[in-house]
């Protein structure tokens, strides 16, 4: 009974989180669509005999196009596998290297290949540089699949596009210059639709085929041409003529400098990846961990003044498109801002950002939070136990009295999970000093259970493995190597990301004890709503790593 | 944020001394006859030290007090003059205080000996002699040293404030605090406050406090009974128990979410109903065994009992919708009835009639 009600609760929350996803992902009067950017109906406006060789324009730009999302898709792939191997290799070292039985037991619990702690920094080490390989090659664009033995880089890719689109261009361009915008209104937006799915094209394309749709039929025309282009580096204002001479084109033109601003800004966002990589390796070598003696790569200049002056609802915005940017901005925030604040590292070449001195940095982060409201965040965050209602307390109440029995551990879990949905009674449960006992008997039992499963992925069904993480509440420590293996685990195949206030609870437990703002781990304009398991894989990373080695610094015994 | 705030933070510049500390007129706790200008037995703001006695029993955040137009030092002003704690240093007395390492403080003594000048010496240019005690720390130390007769006051990076004995360095108190201190930014003799500032850039004053302030739990609260309603039932039950002792009860049962007793100690039960009637109040499972009700309102004036006049196994009475009420359920010692119930589970009743 209980566990049917569960269900349904489940399908109406995700009922509801669908159709609040769905209109949030796509906007009611976006004039795009997946499957107009399939179509070619359009092509019956032209003239019989060119309708072959139109036709075979757009499959070809439409191939170029689709081999650039799966290289895309496949690198970013890539980079969250070596991301999550490094995180969890780095947990495992920094935990248990010093005690090599306990390294290699828990190695066998993550299914992990067996590796002394020794081999296991060289592994880290060879991994890290992939990362970063990697990671500089997807920046830099030079990532790509193999063809022949050859690499066809993605940067070669664009061009061929870029080629291709120019022909098309070429070829629509006298053969619409007698046609009405209502004629032309298929083909506008078809091609719209297809610029939509380009890797670097910024969600404002949509806003522009909006407006666009008002503009006077001759500029429509060029509209058609730039995105016939193919690519949304060609969305210029200068790829226009008259833009000024109408008011819709005035507006059009300042959408057009939005939409640029946001394709340049995606572009450059990508230099994050390598930087945060980076900023951990400077980590490392503070923490003389896994530090292969090469010399660490410079962080760029130019990305750190453009980075560190960018709005941050342009660069929330930037980073959305993927948990990997969100968790890269997480990390480079957090990290910039350790190491603008603790002055033991602005000695003996410890500042990683060369000229950009630690007032800059500070000021620059300060900016941030200051713009994104999330200063006061802890302050804000107003604890449920300052009025508690009867509801909650029930509930709290009911809670304790289920797990007080003595239970099989899948009752047990099963318990948990329902009960950490009830956000009011479960943060009356982890606050409240009367269900302290409750609380420390909970965490004894899900941790000797935790422990006591064979492996990680014995842990499943995915829907208790959050009832694992509630041990982690009380602790001001990152995740153990052994929860964050689970982590990652869920992470790959959990729908939802939303932060429960309970995670809140333990970031900002665990932000300021650290020396991070609260308002750096939990802010919904930088990183969205998408916060629950990417925050807590990241809250292992390298700026908590940074602060504990910072408040070793130097110790003498 | 108070004037001495901004004066004690020029400070931080000009004395090089701590990171910030408030400037004041010198205290001077008991003036040295001696024939030469002494430091023995005196205190100074300017050198991180204070003669009072600080109280250690606790520490809370609290408000600081705002007093005129003192303009607020912004954060950042905060981060410019940060600096490692290593060379913080205070001085009471003939002692130096020196953070020598991140993670230790040492007392030295200063030597005065050589003193030839009018006044009282500079404990900055005097030379020191050997450690007389040290205290090492597994983390860094962050913030102070302040000095106060009582007690050596440090931020650490557990993150913690620590208390240590200055005579000895010994470790007296460790008060655990929710953000990580990087700097001292005022100290406040009058009210024992402490200003610091978070390496998350809030800043946040502590006050040291004489008694640990009661721990209050919301949830504790609303259940209740009240502190006073609370004392009328303790008492009743002691007296209908002929306890000599007092009647300690666990934490105040919610029924009917719970219902079982705990037959090993007396039990009490917040009551609510969800319409006016009378009510048949029982135990279920209880058997043979006696055992004591008594019925309170809500401030905890007895309503009825089962054995003031003659022992009911049932209890019959009105209750209101709207009422609160609350329930002590205890078996009598001394009667082996647990042994009796071993293993059975006793429930609590309550029945509309």
């Amino acid at each position: 009974m209980v566990k049917k009600r569960r269900y349904g609760f489940l399908t109406v929350c995700g009922l509801l989180f669908f159709s609040v996803v769905g209109l949030a992902g796509l906007p009611a009067d976006s004039l795009l669509s997946p499957n107009l950017a399939k179509s070619t109906t359009w092509v019956s406006l032209f003239a019989k005999k060119d309708q072959e060789r139109l036709r075979s324009l757009v499959s070809a730009l439409d191939k170029t196009r689709t081999v650039m999302v799966q290289d895309t898709q496949t690198a970013m792939e890539a980079l969250s596998v070596y991301g999550d191997k490094v995180r969890l290799l780095e947990a495992l070292l920094d935990r248990y290297r010093f005690d090599e039985g306990t390294f290699i037991k828990a190695e066998q619990w993550l299914e992990l290949p067996h590796l002394a702690p020794l081999e296991a920094q060289k592994e880290l080490s060879r991994l890290k540089l992939l990362y970063l390989t990697s990671a500089r090659a997807f920046a830099d664009y030079q990532f790509g699949h193999r063809s022949g033995g050859e690499l066809i880089t993605y940067s070669k890719q664009e061009e061929i596009l870029v080629k291709n689109g120019k022909t098309l261009a070429e070829f629509i361009g006298p053969r619409i210059s007698s046609l009405g915008k209502s004629a032309l209104k298929p083909l506008a937006l078809s091609l719209a639709s297809r610029l939509e799915l380009h890797p670097d094209c910024p969600s404002e394309i949509a806003e522009l085929a909006l407006r666009a749709e008002k503009l006077p039929s001759a500029l429509y025309r060029q509209w058609i041409i730039v995105l016939a282009g193919g690519s949304p580096a060609g969305i210029l204002p200068t790829a226009f003529k008259g833009l000024k001479d109408t008011a819709e084109g005035r507006e059009f033109e300042r959408a057009i400098t939005q939409f640029n601003a946001s394709y340049i800004q995606k572009k450059q966002i990508r230099e994050l990846l390598p930087s945060a990589i980076i900023l951990g390796l400077y980590t490392d070598r503070l923490a003389q961990f896994a530090d292969t003696g090469e010399p660490i790569p410079p962080l760029y200049k130019e990305f750190l003044e453009q980075f560190f002056s960018s709005d941050s609802t342009r660069l929330g915005k930037a980073c959305s498109s993927n948990s990997l940017f969100r968790r890269a901005l997480v990390d480079f925030l957090t990290t910039s801002w350790v190491y603008g604040t603790r002055p033991d590292l602005w000695q003996d070449g410890r500042w990683p950002f060369g000229a950009l001195g630690p007032a800059s940095v500070r000021a620059a982060i300060q900016q941030v939070l200051a713009e994104t409201g999330s200063n006061a965040v802890s302050d804000s965050t107003e604890s449920p136990l300052s009025q508690p209602s009867w509801e909650a307390v029930h509930g709290a109440e009911a809670f304790v009295l289920k797990i007080q029995r003595p239970q099989d551990l899948s009752s047990l879990l099963s318990a948990v999970s329902e009960f950490l949905l009830q956000d009011q009674a479960c943060a009356l449960f982890l606050e409240s000093p009367r269900y302290e006992k409750d609380r420390t008997d909970l965490f004894q039992k899900l941790n000797k259970a935790f422990y006591q499963a064979p492996s990680v992925s014995a842990l499943v069904p995915l829907s208790f493995n959050q009832a694992f993480l509630l041990m982690q509440w009380q602790s001001k420590e990152v995740l153990t190597p052994e929860l964050l293996g689970l982590v990652l685990q869920s992470n790959k195949k959990a729908l939802t990301k939303e932060l429960q206030p309970w995670l809140g609870t333990y970031l900002l437990t665990l932000g300021p004890a650290r020396g991070i703002p609260g308002g750096l781990l939990i802010n919904q304009t930088l990183y969205g709503t998408e916060t629950n398991c990417n925050l807590f894989i990241q809250a292992n990373n390298s700026s908590l790593r940074l602060v504990y080695y910072t408040n070793r610094l130097g110790i003498q015994e | 944020m108070k004037k001495w705030l901004c004066i004690g933070l020029s400070m931080v510049l000009l004395a090089g001394c701590d990171r910030a500390v408030k400037k004041a007129e010198p205290v001077n706790v008991e003036p040295a006859p001696a024939p030469r200008p002494t430091l023995k037995d005196k205190t100074d703001p300017a050198w991180n030290s204070y003669g009072i006695t600080l109280p250690l029993m606790a520490l809370s955040p609290v408000e600081p007090e705002v007093t005129g137009n003192a303009q607020i030092p912004s954060v950042s002003d905060l981060y410019a003059s940060l600096k490692p704690a290593v060379g913080n240093r205070a001085y009471m007395s003939t002692n130096q205080y020196e953070v020598e390492a991140p993670n230790w403080i040492a007392v030295r003594p200063l030597d005065e000996s050589a003193v030839v000048a009018e006044g009282i010496p500079n404990p900055n240019e005097l030379p020191t002699g050997d450690v007389r005690a040290v205290w090492k720390n597994p983390v860094n130390i962050t913030a102070g040293p302040i000095a106060c007769l009582n007690a050596i006051i440090m931020a650490d990076s557990e993150p913690s404030i620590v208390v240590l004995d200055p005579a000895n360095l010994q470790l007296i108190k460790r008060f655990p605090v929710k953000g990580l201190i990087v700097a001292f930014t005022g100290f406040n003799p009058d009210r024992a406050e402490l200003s610091v500032l978070q390496a998350d850039s809030h800043m946040v004053t502590y006050r040291f406090l004489k008694e640990a302030p009661p721990v209050s739990d919301p949830v504790d609260e609303l259940i209740g009974p009240s502190a006073v309603a609370l004392e009328n039932i303790q008492e009743k039950t002691a007296k209908l128990l002929s306890s000599s002792e007092p009647v300690q009860f666990g934490r105040t049962n919610l029924f009917p979410i719970a219902s079982e007793i705990d037959t090993t100690k007396p039990n009490l039960f917040r009551l609510t109903v969800d319409a006016d009637g009378a009510y048949r109040i029982y135990l279920d499972g209880i058997g043979d065994v006696p055992f004591l009700f008594i019925l309170f309102n809500e401030a905890g004036e007895s309503i009825f009992s089962n054995v003031e006049y003659a022992a009911e196994k049932v209890l019959e009475q009105n209750l209101e919708k709207t009422g609160v009420y609350y329930l002590v359920v205890s078996l009598f010692s001394g009667n082996q009835a647990n042994q009796i119930l071993q293993g059975r589970t006793v429930k609590l009743v309550v029945k509309r009639k």
